[in-house]
Parts: structure tokens; sequence; C-alpha cells
């Protein structure tokens, strides 16, 4: 364990005595932000720091993130449908199941919760029971059954003419034959089966039939579908698209446009798929050089990390403040080349002492107490 | 063979052994619907970071099995989670709190709890020393116990409920006996009790601070000193930890009249003691009894929405203002005036920083009636608007809202319309498309209750306690659906 600490700050001195970057005097007008649009709620954090720290600098803030999906709308077609149809305006109510899962299908019920996604088809049922069509409402009560055998309708909330015929078809999906469904999807990515999340890569029991899934990955376009499964297992792998990222290209293009000498470029990444990492960096227009350079974990509660990481990043340094960036510096000549190039030394050196000497790293965890019986 | 052996047991002898973590599962009582092992063909075991979807070890475990994870890598704030799955669905759920497992920090001696129970199901929980408490205090502490303190009838205890251990323990703390008073929790897990009436209704002019955070020495703490004299006053804590107290009717004096608009501050000065009670230069621009105070934000200076209340004259307030900590004044906000004007309701903060006011009383003063219409505050807009009704047979005074960890809000018992007791508990969410609350029902709780405590816990679940006299059930625990649980 010593051996580990010492590795550690060996580690930290060599980085930390990697000469200061001097800072520049002239304050920053322009700040310019990119993330990806399906990471918005990484993004917010970022934007809540950064706008404010915009704001009390009287500095612009630009946002060039591509723009975010449209929101989904099938919950709100599923409630308007249910007061059509408690309205007695069937042929409405129709239209709005109609487009609630055609939406759906295409996005693979991103946004419906297990319920209501069974619900669009319940309700499209019922409607279609009331227009005439017995068989087609057959269907779809069979649909909604498929997607969450265990479910039973709340005889309060549904009348009789739904729940028997769901009683009937739940009936009638508990003898059908199962499948196992695997989706195939990296580890952090979010797969949801019918409108609950599960674990990539692992395989879902299901019933032959229509099943919705979509995934969500940091940094790729939604993949959604609906997918008929028959046969005793089904393998579903995505093909995600990578979204359209704004370059530093861009960033400069924008700057050059507005007149500003330098200008702050932050952009939000997912290094490892999961954690939202922002890097923040001083560009000066005119070369497109990249003069300072500060990167921050900018997960939720990061704000202040944020701002401060900006604030250090535009500061003039009270030591030594240039009126000029001056050339840009040979790479060898930086210093944070020389305090990884010492941390990368010190590591092959003290790494081996240190696990060698290490106990044990992991543990072992039993439930006791009220177990099953 | 016999060197082998030597060899075998010297390496053995030198070894490490590996550090057991062992949970402890508490459940609701077999017979009650939130049981979570009826149904149940498989277990899901998993270890994850707090906040990590991610697990870091997980087995899926059969009937029969033993609930074994090994190979854990080392870790701070890890959470176990526990699933019970029917068919693939998972129908029971229950998490310890946070825990780390290190190698120079051992498992606990004291091995957490877990509770197990049926997604969306109350269940009997523990029962507190104090039974019956109404009208008491419950506040969360910011590792996640509970904290139930006062009532009605002369109630002085002070208890602790600790998920971790799954049990109430006992404080050796008596407070001074008031009821009507205001409760304001701090960051660090102290609270401030301000005002108030005794049992004969003299005001109690004092205002305590009470520290039950485990392990203060040599026991829980509590301070008293001088405080202004008040009853139907409303506090906010605001983000820099001091407090602020609005309005209330100096006693003795009636529902219906003498409300002040004046204010006074409470924060922590030198050796964290706290400095002698602030009145502010500035006052309301309506005298206000029987309103509420809610936070808008989370950032340094947030504003503090003061809506509602019964004013000098006994007339209902309609109009909004709003508290500005940097500035310490009161600001009307122009067009912010409540659809109806009421008094004695709720009012939770919801995502986005929206308020949704709850229940209450509205006009005549002379006899007074409960209302069921919701209304929402937008903090962009500056406006109220219309979100609905609550249904018939829900909780519209002295009912609870609790914020679930999906950032739903659950509203539980209360008094209805006529003034009865209610077992109802809904769920209200802000519909983020189309800006609507979504108001749905859920389990009922066991008992009918009002002024009761509801306090969420580091493990997700809602504990709520008291509000009733029904013997064995001063405690209930709701299990929320796992997501945002993680």
């Amino acid at each position: 364990m010593t051996r580990v600490i010492l590795t550690t700050c060996s580690v930290v001195l060599c980085v930390l005595s990697a000469r200061p970057e001097i800072a520049l005097a002239d304050p920053v007008p322009l700040i310019i932000v990119t993330a990806p649009s399906a990471a918005s709620d990484a993004a917010k954090p970022m934007l809540d720091a950064l706008g404010r720290f915009a704001r009390e600098r009287g500095t612009v803030l630009l946002d060039l993130s591509p723009a975010a999906d449209p929101k989904p709308q099938a919950g709100r077609h599923l409630r308007r449908s249910i007061e059509d149809y408690q309205a007695f305006r069937f042929q409405s109510a129709l239209e709005n199941l109609d487009v609630g899962l055609a939406e759906a299908a295409r996005t693979g019920a991103l946004g419906l919760s297990p319920s209501e996604l069974s619900d669009l088809l319940i309700y499209r049922a019922l409607v279609l029971t009331e227009l005439g069509d017995a068989a087609r409402a057959w269907d779809d009560f069979v649909r909604a059954v498929v997607l969450d055998p265990s479910r039973r309708l709340d005889t309060a909330r549904f009348p009789p003419r739904a729940t028997e015929p769901f009683a009937r078809a739940v009936k009638q999906v508990s003898q059908a034959a199962d499948s196992e469904l695997t989706i195939a999807a990296p580890d952090h990515c979010r797969v949801v089966l019918d409108g609950r999340q599960i674990r990539p890569g692992q395989m879902q029991p299901v019933k032959w039939g229509e099943h919705y899934v979509h995934v969500v990955c940091p940094e790729r376009v939604l993949y959604g579908t609906r997918v008929l499964v028959k046969g005793p297992r089904r393998l579903i792998e995505p093909r995600f698209d990578s979204r359209p990222k704004p370059t530093l290209a861009d960033g400069l293009r924008t700057a050059r446009k507005q007149g500003v000498q330098s200008f702050l470029w932050a952009q939000l990444a997912f290094p490892d798929g999961v954690t939202p990492t922002l890097t923040l960096a001083l560009i000066d227009t005119s070369s497109g050089s990249e003069r300072r350079r500060v990167i921050v974990r900018a997960g939720p509660g990061r704000e202040n990390d944020i701002a401060g990481a900006a604030a250090r990043l535009v500061s003039p340094d009270p030591v030594a403040i240039e009126s000029s960036p001056g050339p840009a510096r040979a790479w060898y000549r930086r210093p944070w080349v020389w305090g990884i190039a010492g941390a990368t030394l010190a590591t092959a050196i003290l790494l081996p002492f240190a696990i060698g000497s290490d106990s044990a790293s992991h543990f072992d965890v039993r439930l006791r107490g009220e177990v099953p019986p | 063979m016999k060197r082998v052996t030597v060899a075998l047991l010297l390496i053995a002898a030198c070894g490490e052994g590996v550090p057991l973590l062992e949970p402890i599962i508490d459940v609701p009582p077999i017979d009650s619907d939130a049981y979570p092992y009826g149904g149940v063909d498989e277990l899901l075991v998993s270890v994850a970071r707090a906040g990590e979807d991610v697990s870091l070890q997980e087995a899926l475990i059969s009937a029969g099995q033993s609930l074994l994870l090994s190979e854990i890598p080392f870790g701070e704030e890890l959470v176990v989670h526990l699933s019970g799955r029917s068919s693939g669905i998972e129908i029971a759920y229950g998490r310890t709190c946070k825990v780390t497992v290190t190698a120079d920090e051992q498992p606990p001696d004291d091995e957490p709890h877990l509770y197990l129970s049926r997604i969306v199901k109350w269940g009997i929980s523990a029962a507190p020393s104090e039974p019956g408490r109404v009208g008491g205090h419950g506040y969360a502490l910011p590792r996640g116990s509970a904290v139930l303190l006062g009532g009605n009838g002369g109630i002085t205890s002070v208890e602790r409920f600790d998920p971790q251990t799954g049990s109430f323990r006992l404080l050796s703390i008596q407070l001074t006996p008031r009821r009507d008073s205001v409760l304001a929790p701090f960051a660090d897990g102290r609270a401030l009790i301000v005002g108030g009436v005794d049992g004969d209704d003299n005001p109690v002019a004092t205002v305590e601070v009470v520290d039950p955070r485990p392990g203060i020495a040599p026991a829980a703490r509590r301070d008293e000193q001088e405080g202004p004299s008040l009853r139907y006053h409303a506090a906010a804590t605001l983000v820099d930890d001091s407090v602020v107290v609005t309005g209330g009717i100096i006693p003795p004096g009636g529902q219906s009249g003498g409300a002040t608009p004046a204010a006074w501050s409470f924060r922590f000065g030198a050796g964290n003691i706290l400095e002698p009670a602030l009145q502010l230069d500035a006052t309301m621009h309506f005298a206000r009894a029987r309103h509420s105070m809610t936070r808008l934000g989370d950032e340094l200076g947030a504003d503090v929405l003061i809506v509602g209340g019964l004013g000098d004259t006994g007339m209902a307030v309609k109009e909004a203002e709003l508290f500005r900590p940097l500035r310490e004044s009161f600001e009307l906000v122009a067009g912010a005036t409540l659809t109806h004007a009421r008094w004695g309701h709720a009012a939770v903060r919801l995502p986005g920083g929206f308020v949704l006011i709850v229940g209450g009383l509205q006009p005549p003063v002379s006899d007074p009636r409960p209302v069921a219409a919701l209304e929402l505050y937008d903090p962009i807009q500056g406006q109220f608007s219309s979100a609905g009704t609550l249904p018939a047979g829900a909780g519209l005074t002295d009912l609870t809202i609790t914020e679930l960890p999906d950032g739903r809000s659950l509203l539980a018992g209360g008094l209805d319309i006529n003034g009865q007791p209610v077992a109802t508990v809904l769920i209200a969410r802000l519909d983020p498309v189309d800006g609507q609350v979504d108001v749905s029902a859920t389990d009922s709780l066991a008992v009918p209750r009002a002024a009761h405590s509801a306090v969420r816990l580091c493990d997700g679940t809602i504990l709520i306690s008291g509000g009733t006299d029904a013997p064995g059930q001063d405690t209930e625990r709701y299990n929320p659906p796992p997501e945002g649980r993680r």
C-alpha cells in the first residue's frame, strides 16, 4: 500500500513539476460549445456553468451542438386518444393511436413506459371494438399481451369489454412459444425492450410476436425499431450511425466571422463511452493554434469545477503577463509533454513494485437475513 | 507430500482473507401485499457504484441457491442491489445505502440492511419508540437517515430511523413542548425549530437547534435561545445555509387575523453557534399566515417563492412574491396571482424549477372549504397556470409531499374534502412535453393518516410515520420503482 502511495505521489510530483504555462492577458470575448445532442442531460451542467461564466464576464456564448432529436410524442397521442375515447370521438382516437404506434415503431417506443406502450394497443383495440372491427381489435389485444404477459387490466380503469378479451388474450399468449431475444450493444448503452431497460447483450425471454427495441448510446444516433420475434432465439445487432459533430474548423470559421482574436473552445465528449468529459481550449483565431487546454469531468454537480477551469484558463497570470501570444511553441518544449513523460517514467519504474506488494483488491457479498423461503 | 502440505499451509497463513460484506435483507410481513418473494422465480444480485447503471458484478440466482457474489473490486460509495423477478419481469427491488469497501476501509461491523419489497407497494416497517406522533416534524439527514421529532399533545422526543440498521433509535434529547412550530433543516443535518404554542396556546418564544446526527459526542445535542413568538409562519433554508422565517401570527391571535409581514433570518456564526434571530429590514408586501415558502433553485442566491396565506385582515392573499436573498428584499411577481386564493396548502418544487401548489383551504374564512385544484408556478414566465384537479378521496390538507427518486412527487394521506383522514396516495408528475401535471393513484396506505411525517431515505424508499393512532401501524415504507435509485 505504501508503494502505491509512493507511486501516486511520484506521478503527481512529476506532473506538478512541469513549468506552468504563461497565461494570456487579453479577455476572451467568445465561447463556443459543442456537445452531442443525445447527451443533453450530461451537457446541461456544462451549459449552465459556461452560461453563467459568460454572463458574468459579458462574453458571448455560442452553442454549435447539433440540434437535439425531436421529443417523443407518442405518450401525448395516447393521452389525447384516451380523452377522445372517453368523449366517444372514436375516429379521432383511432387517428391519434395510429400516429402514436407509428412513432413507437419508428423509435422503438422511445419515451414510453411499458404500460403506456401496451395502453396504445389496448385503447386501439377498444376503439376498433366500438367501430365494429372485432378482428383487428383481437389482434391488438394479443399484441398488448405479448409485450407484457404478466399485465392484468385494472377493472376500475377498464370496462369489461376490455378486460374480458384481454383475459382471453392472456390465456392464448400464455400457451404460445417463448423465444430468447438478445440485443447486442456496447455496455455503456441504454437498451430498452418494450419500455423496460435491460442490460446490453443479456438474453431476455419473450413471447413470439412484435416487440419494441431502442438503444441509446452517447454520440450515436438513436437506434429504434419494432421487431417480429419468431423462432427459439433471435439476435439483434443494431447499426449505429455517428452523429455529425462540429469540428474546430467550424469553431474557427464562427470565431472569424465574429471578428475575435481568440476564443474558448469547449467540447463535451465521452472518451470511455460513459464519463462526460469537457475539453476546454483557448484557441488563437488567426493561427488556429491552441494556447492552453484544460480537461474536466462534466457530469451533474460539476458546474463549479467547469466554471473554475474556464476562469483559470482565461485569467491572466499575475506574475508573467504577455501582451501577445507569440509564436506557437514546438511540441517538445511544452510543459505538459515533460510532465507526461516524467509521469510515464515514474509509473514504469514503480508500478511493478506497487502491484507486486498489494494484498486483496476485491471482496465478496453474501446476503443474509430474510432470504427467500 | 508432507512438504507440499506444509507449503500450502504457509501460503494460507501468509495470505489475507477476502473481506466479506453481509447485507441483511429486511422484508415486510409475509401476509402483506408488499411481501417480495411470492411468485419470484429468480433473484438478481448486483453491486454497482452509486449512480451508475453498469454493475461491477452481478449474478442471477435461482430458488435454493445462496445469495453470494464474489470478486467485487474495492470501491467507495458502492450499492448492493437485489431484484426479484417473475418470468423475467422485475416485481421486487431493494438496495442498500452507500457502503465503502477498500483496502483501508473494511466492511462495517454493523452490516447494512437492505429493504426488499414489491415495487410500488407500502409495507409496515419497524415500530418507532414514540407511537401516535401527530403534527410532528420529519426530515432526512445528509446520509439518508430519517429524524422524527416533536408532535402535538406534548410529544417532546426525538428519534432517528437508520436504514443502514433498519431500526429506530430514541435519542437523548427532549424538546420544548410545542405545536404549530416550523422546522428548517440545515445542510449538515442540524435543524432549527421556530415558534409555535404550548398546550395552553401560550407562545413559545424560543428557537431550538437540534443535532441528531450519529456520532455527535457525547450524544445528540439540543440548544435553545430566544426567538420570535410566532404561529402559522413559514420558513425556508437558503443555499448559504441560513434560514429565513416569514409571516405568521403573533400569539395570541386567531387563525383569521393579526398576520405580520415581518421576516427573520437565522444563521450560524463563530464557533458554529446560532446567532440571535435577526429581524430583517425588509418586510413582505403582504402580511401572511399559513402560507408557503419554496426555494426555486440550488444555486447561491436562489429566490424563494412565497405563495398564499391569510392576510392581516383575515382575507386570503392571491398574490405571490419572491424573497431575493442576495438583496435581502421581497419583490412582487407581476401577474403571479393564484386562481384559487388559499392557505394551509403544500408546495413542492418540481423538475425544471416549477412549483406545484397542492390543496389548502379557500374562503370564506368563517367556513373554509378545501381546494382540490392544482396550480403550477412557472419560474420563467412568473405566472401560475391551472394544473388539473386532485381526484375525489385525495388528501387536501395535512398531507405530505415527498420527491421520489425518479423526479415525481408522492402525495400521501391528509384530510379529504370532508375533513376526514384518508389512506389515498397519489403520484404527481410534470409532463416535460406538454407541461401538464399528471396525477395517478398508487398503492394506498394501510391506514388513513393526517399530519404525519414523510421522509425519503438513502435507499430511495419513503418512510411515513405517525398521523394515526392505529396500533402497530405507526410506520410504513413505500418502495418506488427502481428508476433513479441506482
